[in-house]
């Protein structure tokens, strides 16, 4: 039997088991199948289980008593549906499990658009159905693509490869990790089972208290999906501190290391603080206690809440920062701009991105503390405009070849500083008193998660592609559909900001009717813009298989992982490189990157 | 240099344009609302100069920062037939204009910090202040799921709603008013477990304010113009905070009226609630 | 250049894997810094009907359970079969009997008849729940480290799990003082 399948069977096997012991020992039992205890005793077997079905009773739970580690993976494509100890492989599972979550939110996000067309009801039930809608399309997103796609996908795959290694420091920690990422997003995905959840992807209390009981699958998905997440960061930062090759030095790791790095420390420290905020709001469910209510404190929760929630987009965007700043030197054939501004703009965002967190709640605070926020809110653009800087400054009389990634980068930094501006207005409180909470903020996180990170990360897939697969997609048609998304994207996100001016407020599948007209024309550019997101994906999935056939160093690039063949073989690499030369230093006089002598292909 | 020059003059022509269309869209609408579309509250006019303020500045960056990225990718570009090559200048590193792009960012955000935003709440903090409110008139809101409940004490009346008996919110024009908001729900004030955060928002008044259970928060705001929500839905009361499955119907209707039509529905109100008091008054006799 | 920086020796192999259970430990420790803040926020400094001598004894006994955890370390790292094997069971047995002490506080303080849902209440369930489900992994990983050595001897070269039980029993152990701390005295 396939890993995956044993594991869904040990899960749901463990699942009921717990579910039905828990019912029997439980006197207060709501219901005579499920009551809030059994079900979350039941998910908690069931991921175990899981996870030990997947592969993890053999290479993990066996040496960890001291037995041998029996486990083989599967030979060809199988073994990509089962655990995996390979950085590549684990790589490669992140991003589909991540591309999953993309078409599953996605396919929400349309329902949502389709809704919004009409100010009435119609294919949504009732006004709670579509808000358990609005949940499960945030939650799924930013938990298991917004932050996973770049970190645990291209992330896993690249940062061994770009720092010289051949594995990571715990690689059997990242072959558990991945498969908490379909888990995660199943759960939340089924919450409408338990009767769904009306708070969105925030979970606002004291709401959440008087939800149904589909918010406990929303706590217990983005612990999986968080633990996941942290289990990531801790792999990858231990990578890149303890096994660099020699030669890659603090001063030339990559821009993507550096910006997996900083993101990672971030995932660190914020990801622990806000799962012991659900589980406090998972006990205080099923004790219950009066913690976030209004017996408690409610401000507290959004506190809480803010201190991930707003290092968490940093999250997001760090990343595909770094991606523009590896991408362009090679493309444009010129030395990366001001490194050492660039990556000290990254480490100053994440450092920065602790002090901001009260700027989402300016309509709930004191006045005392609105001025400081806002500075810090409004401070924290500089840092992050270095990315800017390094990118224009690298571009400036360089020879760029305008290909599919170069083309996808320039979109991606101009929707981010769209995105970067419009959160420019709302950092200004009496601005924000009336845009908060409207589309304006929806158009706002949308030009940053999707016109900063999901075009980046298309840009990198372009770019990695002949990596990953030894193939080369076809320029016509990645150029085609990266104009394609731009104009759709920019249509529907676009509108949103008029939207929000005039009156159209977050959460709502019913609304006055003078705002239909724009509604419709802001759907039919969302639905265009999820074909476009088709159609990358379907070309992608051609060019994987049936590209043409890519040189092994197709971009001329200097970075590590284009140091060994295409696509990486087996052993990243059968003999360690020494790096003797930095990574983005063109021209006709540039030093080679590896020391001679040593050269480092896996022939 | 002469790229320089180059991105200067496109710059210049191309960001003039935007400012030109800028200005025009600050100077159109109803009192000049612009991006606001409609605003009819002393608390709107502040955002929206700030908002106007701001999108002048934003627009000129946004300019200059596609102008530098597009004229870059257009002139710099391996052309059609060309093969691609190392390029001519390996420069890493440019003082000036590094110096130039930090000490610019740095200046403009200090500037958007201390105006419009420092100096927008100082507006916003002023009008907050009771003794700039003399007269006000005090509205008692009450947030529930899902409704809001308008009272007005110094008028005796408990609950103000129009003839079809939804709650309305009637306010004298240029008359300080004073919001008293809470989230509870007078019915089931017992249940106070239930209660959640709403949001008062009234779009054309341009604030809104969280009514948080267990708090009693005060908004101050004077309305500037007679208006109604059938004049333009925007004056409307509406929830901005998620609440439940009934918070897109969490809204209520607002007339802004002349210090004579808001005398003449108190008196209105007055003698509805004495009807219904009556009313309810024969049922108890009954029972 | 030396290559022994790429290519790990056990020894390198064994200062990255340190380094990375000691940033999981780091990490770890905003959890009781969250904590400590919502035990202000909801309790400000009051203390509830809790019984003392049971939280300084769990606390204690995390303290001796990480102790003999070390020594059971240096057994291992020096191929002391018979040593490290009771050592371990000792450990074991003591964060065992400090969870079960943290059980026998919460049925007592139950029937102290203060509500779960009162702030002192509610923040000592949470606090002291998490300081049990840190015992509980701490157990049964040093538990795990015990088995483990039964069947596969450690030795100079290869004592890395008990060591990682142990460090995690330790962190686990000083969790354990400052909830006291915080919880039980301020």
């Amino acid at each position: 039997m396939a890993p995956a399948m044993r594991g869904v069977l040990w899960g749901l096997v463990a699942f009921f088991v717990f579910n039905a012991a828990t019912l029997a020992v439980d006197p207060s039992a709501e219901s005579p199948y499920a009551s809030q205890v059994s079900v979350t005793v039941g998910w908690f077997a069931a991921m175990i289980a899981y996870l030990l079905g997947i592969g993890g009773l053999e290479a993990v739970a066996r040496p960890m008593f001291g037995l041998s580690d029996t486990w083989r993976e599967a030979p060809g494509w199988r073994r990509y549906f089962g655990f995996s100890t390979d950085h590549k492989v684990v790589g490669l599972q992140y991003m589909l499990a991540s591309a999953g979550g993309f078409l599953v939110a996605g396919l929400v996000a349309m329902a949502m658009r389709y809704q919004l067309m009409t100010p009435y009801l119609t294919i949504f039930g009732s006004t709670s159905d579509y808000l358990t809608a609005v949940g499960i399309h945030g939650t799924i997103m930013m938990f298991s693509v917004a932050t996973v796609f770049m970190v645990g996908g291209l992330g896993n795959y690249l940062v061994p490869l770009m720092i010289g290694t051949n594995r990571t420091v715990f690689p059997k920690l990242s072959g558990l990790s991945v498969w908490l990422v379909p888990f995660g997003i199943l759960t939340v995905a089924l919450s409408p089972l338990l009767g769904g959840f009306t708070t969105g992807w925030r979970g606002y209390q004291p709401l959440a208290g008087s939800d149904t009981n589909g918010i406990l699958f929303y706590y217990l998905g983005i612990v999986a999906l968080t633990t996941s997440s942290f289990m990531v960061a801790l792999n990858l930062t231990t990578t890149i501190i303890f096994r660099r090759a020699p030669g890659v030095t603090w001063n030339r790791l990559p821009m993507f290391a550096w910006g997996i790095l900083t993101v990672s420390l971030l995932n660190l420290i914020w990801l622990p603080e806000i799962q012991i905020t659900y589980l406090m709001n998972l006990a205080e469910r099923l004790v219950p206690l009066n913690l976030f209510n209004a017996n408690g404190s409610p401000a507290m929760y959004l506190d809480l809440f803010w201190l991930f929630g707003h290092p968490e987009v940093y999250i997001v965007v760090v990343p595909a920062l770094a991606v523009w700043n590896e991408i362009l030197p090679v493309m444009g054939k010129k030395s990366l701009f001001a490194r050492p501004v660039a990556v000290l703009g990254l480490v100053f965002v994440m450092l920065l991105s602790g002090l901001v967190w009260a700027h989402h709640m300016f309509t709930n605070i004191r006045a005392t503390e609105q001025l400081p926020f806002s500075f810090f809110t409004e401070m924290i653009s500089i840092p992050t405009g270095f990315a800017y800087l390094a990118a224009i400054g690298t571009l400036w009389r360089s020879r760029l070849q305008v290909n599919t990634p170069t083309l996808l980068v320039l979109m991606s930094m101009f929707n981010f500083l769209i995105g970067g501006l419009t959160g420019l207005f709302l950092a200004d409180v009496p601005i924000n008193y009336q845009i908060h909470n409207t589309f304006w903020v929806v158009g706002h996180f949308h030009y940053t998660i999707i016109g900063g990170m999901v075009f980046s990360s298309l840009a990198a897939m372009y770019y990695w592609l002949p990596k990953f697969s030894g193939r080369m997609f076809n320029e016509f048609w990645g150029k085609f559909g990266a104009i394609w998304i731009f104009i759709a994207f920019n249509a529907t996100f676009g509108n949103f900001f008029v939207l929000g001016l005039r009156g159209m407020n977050r959460w709502v599948p019913v609304y006055p009717g003078y705002l239909v007209p724009e509604n419709v024309w802001t759907s039919i550019a969302a639905f265009v813009l999820g074909a476009g997101f088709l159609f990358h994906a379907a070309h992608l999935w051609w060019a994987w298989y049936r590209g043409e056939k890519a040189d092994e160093n197709p971009w001329g690039a200097r970075t590590l992982e284009w140091q060994t063949s295409s696509p990486t073989p087996e052993v990243n690499f059968s003999r360690p490189p020494i790096v003797a030369a930095n990574f983005y230093s063109y021209g006709d006089d540039a030093p080679p990157v590896l020391w001679a002598g040593d050269a480092s292909h896996a022939d | 240099m002469g790229d320089l020059v180059a991105v200067f003059v496109i710059w210049l022509v191309a960001g003039g344009l935007a400012e030109w269309a800028t200005v025009s869209w600050i100077n159109s609408g109803p009192w000049d609302s612009g991006p606001y579309f409609y605003v009819a509250s002393n608390l709107g006019t502040v955002g929206l100069h700030a908002f106007d303020f701001l999108l002048e500045f934003a627009v000129a960056i946004f300019m200059l920062v596609v102008v530098m990225i597009a004229y870059s990718a257009v002139r710099f570009r391996v052309r059609r037939g060309e093969r691609p090559s190392q390029a001519p200048s390996q420069s890493r590193y440019n003082g000036t204009f590094v110096g130039v792009w930090i000490v610019g960012s740095i200046v403009l955000n200090l500037l958007f910090w201390i105006h419009p935003t420092a100096s927008g709440l100082e507006a916003v903090y002023a009008a907050q202040l009771p003794q700039n409110n003399k007269n006000a008139l005090i509205v008692d809101v009450a947030a529930r799921q899902w409704e809001w409940i308008f009272s007005y004490p110094q008028y005796g009346i408990q609950q103000a709603v129009n003839n079809q008996g939804f709650d309305a919110l009637w306010l004298p024009v240029n008359r300080p008013v004073e919001f008293v908001l809470k989230s509870y729900d007078p019915a089931h004030n017992y249940e106070n477990i239930d209660y959640v955060i709403h949001s008062f928002w009234i779009p054309a008044f341009g604030v809104k304010e969280d009514v948080v259970p267990g708090q009693t928060r005060y908004l101050y705001l004077i309305p500037t113009h007679i208006t109604s929500t059938k004049t333009n839905e925007m004056v409307r009361v509406q929830c901005a905070e998620v609440c439940g499955g009934g918070h897109p119907y969490m809204e209520a209707d607002v007339h802004v009226v002349t210090p004579q039509a808001f005398a003449a529905w108190v008196q209105h109100q007055k003698h509805l609630q004495a009807s219904i008091l009556n009313l309810e008054g024969i049922v108890g006799d009954e029972s | 250049m030396a290559l022994d920086t790429y290519d790990p020796s056990e020894e390198s192999s064994l200062a990255s894997r340190r380094g990375g259970l000691g940033i999981l430990l780091a990490a770890q420790a905003v959890i009781p810094v969250v904590l400590i803040s919502v035990r202000f926020l909801l309790a400000s400094e009051s203390v509830g009907p809790v019984n003392q001598v049971l939280g300084v004894l769990a606390a204690v006994l995390g303290l001796v359970a990480a102790y003999l955890g070390i020594q059971a370390r240096g057994a291992a790292s020096r191929g002391e079969r018979a040593g490290y094997d009771s050592l371990l069971g000792w450990a074991v047995a003591s964060a065992v009997l400090s969870i079960a002490l943290l059980i026998v506080q919460w049925i007592a303080f139950y029937g102290t008849g203060t509500s779960p849902g009162s702030p002192y209440g509610e923040v000592f369930y949470v606090m002291s729940g998490t300081w049990l489900m840190y015992l509980l992994i701490a157990a049964f990983v040093l538990f795990a480290a015990r088995v483990r050595g039964r069947r596969v001897a450690y030795g100079p070269d290869n004592y890395w799990d008990v060591e990682a039980a142990t460090l995690f029993m330790s962190f686990v152990s000083l969790v354990g003082v400052v909830t006291y701390l915080f919880l039980y005295l301020i």
